[in-house]
């Protein structure tokens, strides 16, 4: 069998985080690839290594068997026949379909050093055909619905003849019947010689057309796994989880301490509805940890900016310790003890270039002053007693929070919020992008916290933690909570299954 | 015609209908404004105006912002007015050269050194005046009546000339942005950088060509200057800054770029160049004349977001 691409021992790390650990692979012309793993598994920094858009720091990449440097995406398009359909549209919304397809190549349509737009047009319609749809090209990409958006991204690929091709969450935005159209367009690709990477959080589309699949898990290559497209899933299927998770390995969770003792009611919702949610009734009692997850985007995050009142709300009501909160009203919740910590933590909660003492003291400095002047012994002890509290790492209160890693950025803003003394914490994602250890601790952190009065209604994404970390975890399709779950041991196989409504 | 298109079309053209409306209302207001010297004077008003607005759209489409167009427009007219006796073709050369040097500066700090282009072109402004002052330390030099003549050559009190450089800043500027690789580009770079990167666009050497485009359409405009008033003048180009983004805004560019055309810029320019001559017919003092132009800017970019919306490339 012809190996198309190796990659020996690759390493990249960002600021605070290593994101791949020395990656090792091989991979064979005129095969699918699945490539699977959790948030922050570095699936995304390998393709956007394998396209030019990062520098690997230590490793090679082998391209054909001789050795590639890819320095921007035209070479990896042009000198190494890669080409890649991302994830986030890479599509110009203002520019017209015809143009998005040629971005880079609209000087070969020249007449009189004019571009023709009518043999432009020809060649998306052609370009189009390949993936068949057919579509008014002059049309503005931003005009086009997700479906139609991917697929001509597809078509944008194919026109350059990859040998290579990576398809990155393609399908995520698709309706199911798109899906199956999709996939049998990248079976296709196959027998055509191509060489498919597929990357998707849907599992059973993996499973349907892979031959083989590769894992990652925190920044290491946990296999690869040979697939039958046409076999038994089923085994498979709990193998690569187990490998995804890290569950083989047995990761030692906190206590769900909030099982069964019901305490005081903290948080509860009736009916709350808005663009994006159908209705949602939910408790949150003293001791808890309760968790929304679900395919992404189905509102889990929206639930949380409403309670906090960030997004406006058609019908319902929210009450924090029985007093109703008033809608779209954030300084409202805050005042309440009600706190959302985003899951853009550098942009929306960190001021990443001022220090820890500044980030953490800021959203309760009114507490410490007299006579509208800053009380700075008090405040200092205040801080530091946040700091030695949830054991941030760091040399002193002077510390650059850029300097931080994830993990203690993490806890600084916890500490921001603690300070502020909140009744209840809405996390979206909390340990996003966090290695294992730091997620750990987090998690230790939310059980202590949960154990001494404050309860948090967390939004979680990586199985393993949804799974292992909440008290009730809900389910939420299309903006409706759909299920609850609060066994001590959740079935995996039925979780899964209520994903998908 | 579907909904969507009609709304892009008016989106296209709707400074067009502005700009006949000011015209009738003007020449009901004013008898004199209907006649054909008003009308010369206008146009031979709005050239300068119209290509210092040329490279500002290219530099606004793209996400950026080009404060030194005016300091190079009086550049133009001191290497002018010190070098002219020379002979005016070297003289010209000279210009574009230091033009093009100086857009090559202000491109390379916002692509290479990620300068931000307001600060970037802000500080190539400030050192600009002083090079100007330099050059031209009074307002004089030496600008040759043949010179003049044929700038602002006129036939049966038409201004000719003035009138087919604004046509042809039209074809070029309309044709490149619409139908040249390099104005896709721009485009591209202006609607998403992270897109345009990702589909291989050299977007640095985008920017940087823009910002060369910006200088040396700004020294045209020095150029076109120094014809007008004669003499070579350090300070002569700045009221056209203002001028140069009043028309890229009114003509439908978006301050956040990726949206606008040059066919904008042009009309805007003539309202720009209409409106100082109804005011002076008017016999409005010249203060006036800010206010009304920052009105102006204000209300129609408000006006055309609240009627047509967000338009398209």
């Amino acid at each position: 069998m012809a190996e198309i691409l190796r990659l020996e021992s690759l390493n990249k790390s960002f600021p605070g985080v290593k994101v791949l650990k020395g990656i090792s692979l091989s991979l064979e012309r005129g095969k699918i690839y699945g490539l699977v793993g959790e948030n922050g598994a570095g699936k995304s920094t390998l393709v956007k290594i394998l396209m030019g858009l990062h520098q690997p720091e230590g490793g090679d990449i082998f391209v054909n068997g001789k050795k590639a440097h890819i320095k921007d995406p035209s070479q990896a398009r042009y000198k190494y026949k890669m080409d890649i359909v991302f994830q986030e549209h890479a599509l110009i919304p203002q520019l017209s379909i015809a143009e998005n397809i040629f971005i880079d190549q609209l000087d070969s349509f020249y007449k009189k050093g004019l571009i023709d737009h009518r043999k432009l047009e020809q060649g998306a319609h052609k370009a189009l055909d390949e993936v068949g749809i057919e579509l008014d090209t002059t049309m503005p990409a931003g005009e086009l619905g997700e479906g139609d958006k991917s697929l001509v991204e597809l078509a944008k690929a194919l026109v350059r003849n990859p040998d290579i091709l990576i398809l990155d969450e393609m399908t995520a935005p698709l309706e199911s019947s798109t899906v199956n159209d999709l996939l049998k367009v990248i079976i296709n690709l196959k027998a055509m010689g191509k060489t498919l990477i597929f990357i998707s959080h849907r599992l059973e589309e993996v499973f349907r057309i892979c031959d083989h699949i590769i894992v990652l898990r925190d920044g290491n290559l946990e296999g690869i796994i040979p697939n039958d497209p046409d076999g038994d899933h089923l085994s498979i299927r709990k193998k690569v989880i187990g490998m995804m998770t890290g569950m083989e390995k047995g990761l030692n969770f906190p206590q769900k301490t909030g099982l069964k003792s019901k305490g005081e009611l903290v948080l509860s919702l009736k009916n709350v509805k808005n663009n994006w949610l159908k209705g949602i009734d939910l408790e949150v009692h003293k001791g808890e940890i309760v968790a929304l997850a679900g395919l992404r985007g189905q509102g889990q995050g929206k639930l949380l900016r409403t309670i906090a009142g960030l997004l406006s709300m058609e019908n319902g009501e929210i009450k924090i310790s029985g007093d109703t909160l008033s809608a779209d009203n954030p300084r409202d919740a805050i005042s309440n003890g009600v706190f959302y910590i985003s899951d853009k933590r550098d942009e929306e909660e960190l001021w990443l270039t001022h220090n820890v003492w500044l980030n953490i003291s800021i959203a309760s400095m009114h507490d410490r002053t007299k006579f509208g002047f800053i009380r700075r012994n008090k405040d200092r002890n205040a801080v530091e007693k946040m700091v030695s509290g949830l054991r941030i790492e760091t040399p002193s209160l002077a510390q650059i929070v850029r300097n931080l890693s994830g993990g203690n950025r993490q806890k600084v803003v916890l500490g921001k919020y603690l300070l502020a003394r909140p009744k209840i914490l809405l996390l979206d994602q909390p340990t996003m992008g966090l290695d294992v250890g730091a997620k750990m601790e987090i998690y230790y952190l939310l059980r202590k916290l949960s154990d001494d009065g404050i309860p948090t209604l967390a939004v979680l994404t990586e199985l393993e933690e949804v799974i292992n970390l909440p008290d009730r975890l809900l389910v939420m399709w299309e903006g409706e909570i759909v299920k609850e779950f609060f066994e001590e041991k959740m079935d995996e196989a039925e979780l899964l299954d209520s994903y998908y409504g | 015609m579907s909904n969507s298109r009609l709304k892009n079309l008016l989106y296209d053209w709707h400074i067009y209908v502005v700009l006949v409306v000011f015209w009738i209302a003007s020449s009901f207001a004013s008898p004199f404004f209907r006649t054909i010297d008003t009308f010369s004077t206008i146009l031979v008003s709005a050239v300068p105006i119209a290509l210092v607005g040329f490279g500002q759209t290219f530099v606004v489409l793209s996400q950026g912002f080009d404060l030194s167009v005016g300091a190079v427009a009086s550049m133009a007219t001191a290497i002018a007015s010190v070098s002219m006796h020379w002979g005016i073709g070297p003289a010209i050369l000279l210009t574009l050269i230091s033009a093009f040097f100086i857009g090559s500066l202000n491109g390379l700090g916002v692509s290479k050194l990620n300068i931000d282009s307001f600060i970037m072109t802000l500080g190539m402004m400030f050192f600009l005046t002083g090079v100007n002052f330099l050059i031209r330390p009074s307002p004089g030099g030496f600008i040759p009546s043949h010179y003049k003549k044929a700038v602002l050559y006129q036939v049966a009190s038409f201004p000719l000339v003035p009138f087919l450089i604004l046509l042809l800043s039209a074809v070029v500027g309309i044709l490149v942005l619409q139908k040249r690789k390099f104005g896709r580009e721009i485009y591209a770079v202006g609607g998403n950088p992270q897109s345009a990167k990702m589909s291989g666009i050299n977007v640095d050497l985008v920017r940087i060509k823009v910002f060369i485009v910006s200088a040396l359409s700004a020294s045209l405009a020095g150029l076109f200057i120094a014809a007008r008033i004669g003499s070579g003048n350090a300070e002569a180009g700045a009221p056209y800054l203002f001028d140069s983004f009043i028309v890229v805004f009114m003509g439908g560019t978006l301050v956040t770029g990726g949206v606008g055309s040059y066919r904008g810029t042009i009309a805007s320019a003539l309202i720009i160049a209409s409106i100082g001559q109804i005011l002076q017919f008017l016999g409005i003092t010249i203060w006036y004349h800010f206010i009304v132009k920052g009105v102006l800017l204000a209300g129609v970019a408000g006006i055309q977001l609240f009627i047509v919306g967000r338009g398209r490339a």
